[in-house]
C-alpha cells in the first residue's frame, strides 16, 4: 500500500501524532554498546592507510599486510596504540586469522588449549573441527583463540580473556541456556556471541550466514558426561 | 558546490539522531544498531566530501540507501533456525526500561509500519529533525508534499496507537 486515507478528525490526530513522536524521541538515546561498536570502528578506520585503488600496489600491500599479520602475535604492538580489553577489541581477536596449527583433541570433548579452568570445546562431532589457534594481548589482557571451521569453510573464532570477566555491554539481547547468559551482537557482518565461563570472558564470532540459534547453541555446548 | 570533506570524529555526534531514525525505520531496535553500524561502516570506508549544510542529511541518505538495500538482501535469505529449546530470551534493556520505553517502541513500530514514503516523511522531520527543505531534498519531493505526507503519516501514528477509539489498526 502506497496510500493512507484520510482520517476523521485528521489535524487532531496528527497533533497527537507529533507529540506522541516527539516524546519518542525525547526518551530515545542510543545504548551504550552501539556507542562503544562505533567508537572502535571509527578508531580503526582511522588507523588505516587509505590508498587509492590499485590492484598491484593493493595486492603487493595485502600481502605485505598478511605476512605481518601471519608473524604478530599481539595485537596493538608498538606499531599504534593498544586497544582496550573491551568485548568489541576481543571480537576483533577472535575474527584474525590463526598463526598456529591445529590444536589436538584431549577425546574428552576438549581440545588441548585453556585459559585458567576455561578449556576450548573439541567441536569435531558437530562437523566444526578445530583448524588453529592464536594468542594476542589485548590491552594488557591475554586472549587466546581457538579456529573452527565448518565443511563449506566458514570459519568461527572462538576467545577466551585471561582474568576477570570483561563488563558485558548491557544493552545487548541474548540468551540463557542452563543458566549462563550468551549476548548476542552484530559486529562488521558477523555475529558475535559473549558469555562468561569459569571466571573469564568468552566470545565467539562468526559470518552472519551462521544463524544466531546456530551460534548460541555452539557455545552453549558441553560435552556428553 | 560548497562540498567539505567528512570528518569521522565528528560522526558520533549524530549517533542518537541515526539510531532513532534506525528504529523508526527497521521497527526493531537490534535491526537499528545493526543498520546504524552498517552505515557508519559505509561512510567510514573511504574518505567523503559532505555538503555545508552538514553531515546529518548525507548520514541520513546513506541510512535510507543501506535500509533499502539490507531489505532487499534480507528477502534473499533463508529462514533461521530456531533457538536451543533450553534457551530463554533475555533482553536487559526490557527490565531496565521504565513503561515511557515500552510506548517509544509502540511508536517506532508503528512508524515502521506505514507506507514508505509516508514513513520517509515522518522519520525525516519529526524524528531525525530535519527542516521540511532538507527532507524534501533528501526524499526527492517538494516541500509541500513533505508537509503533507507527514500530516497524515503523524495522524496514522495517532490513529495505530489508539485503535479501539480510531478503529484504525496497525
Amino acid at each position: 500500500m502506497d496510500e493512507l486515507e484520510r482520517l476523521p478528525d485528521e489535524d487532531e490526530l496528527a497533533e497527537r501524532g507529533r507529540l506522541l513522536v516527539a516524546g519518542a524521541v525525547a526518551r530515545t538515546r542510543a545504548p551504550l554498546a552501539l556507542r562503544e561498536r562505533l567508537e572502535d570502528d571509527r578508531a580503526s578506520a582511522a588507523g588505516r592507510p587509505r590508498t587509492r585503488r590499485r590492484p598491484l600496489l593493493a595486492a603487493a600491500l595485502g600481502a605485505l599486510a598478511a605476512a605481518v599479520l601471519v608473524g604478530a602475535l599481539v595485537l596493538g604492538g608498538s606499531g599504534g596504540p593498544a586497544p582496550r580489553t573491551s568485548v568489541v577489541a576481543v571480537a576483533r581477536a577472535a575474527a584474525a586469522p590463526p598463526t598456529g596449527g591445529a590444536p589436538q583433541a584431549t577425546g574428552d570433548g576438549f581440545v588441548a588449549v585453556r585459559v585458567g579452568d576455561v578449556r576450548f570445546p573439541d567441536w569435531g562431532k558437530l562437523s566444526w573441527p578445530a583448524t588453529g589457534r592464536r594468542t594476542d594481548v589485548v590491552g594488557g589482557r591475554e586472549v587466546r583463540t581457538v579456529s573452527y571451521a565448518a565443511p563449506d569453510g566458514t570459519r568461527a573464532g572462538y576467545s577466551v580473556v585471561a582474568g576477570p570477566p570483561l563488563r558485558a555491554p548491557r544493552s545487548l539481547r541474548g540468551w540463557t541456556v542452563r543458566g549462563t547468559t550468551y549476548h548476542v551482537m552484530r559486529m562488521g557482518g558477523d555475529r558475535v556471541v559473549v558469555w562468561e565461563r569459569g571466571g573469564h570472558t568468552c566470545v565467539l564470532r562468526a559470518p552472519a550466514s551462521v544463524t544466531e540459534a546456530r551460534l548460541v547453541k555452539l557455545a552453549a555446548w558441553e560435552p556428553p558426561a | 558546490m560548497d562540498d567539505r570533506p567528512l570528518d569521522p570524529e565528528t560522526l558520533g555526534d549524530h549517533v542518537d539522531r541515526l539510531y532513532r531514525a534506525a528504529w523508526a525505520l527497521c521497527g526493531s531496535r537490534e535491526d537499528a544498531e545493526d543498520l546504524v553500524q552498517e552505515t557508519f561502516a559505509r561512510v567510514l570506508a573511504k574518505p567523503r566530501r559532505v555538503h555545508a549544510s552538514g553531515e546529518l542529511p548525507y548520514l541520513l541518505v546513506t541510512l535510507r540507501h543501506t535500509f533499502l538495500s539490507g531489505r532487499r538482501a534480507a528477502a534473499r535469505r533463508p529462514a533461521t533456525a530456531p533457538i536451543p529449546e533450553e534457551a530463554e530470551p533475555v533482553d536487559h534493556r526490557t527490565a531496565l526500561r521504565p513503561d515511557a520505553a515500552v510506548a517509544a517502541h509502540e511508536v517506532f513500530a508503528h512508524i515502521a509500519a506505514l507506507p514508505p514514503n509516508f514513513r520517509d516523511a515522518l522519520v525525516a522531520v519529526d524524528v531525525a529533525g530535519l527542516s521540511y527543505g532538507e527532507a524534501g531534498d533528501l526524499l526527492g519531493v517538494p516541500e509541500a508534499t513533505v508537509a503533507s505526507r507527514l500530516h497524515r503519516a503523524r495522524a496514522h501514528v495517532a490513529a495505530r496507537m489508539d485503535p479501539d477509539r480510531t478503529g484504525v489498526s496497525g
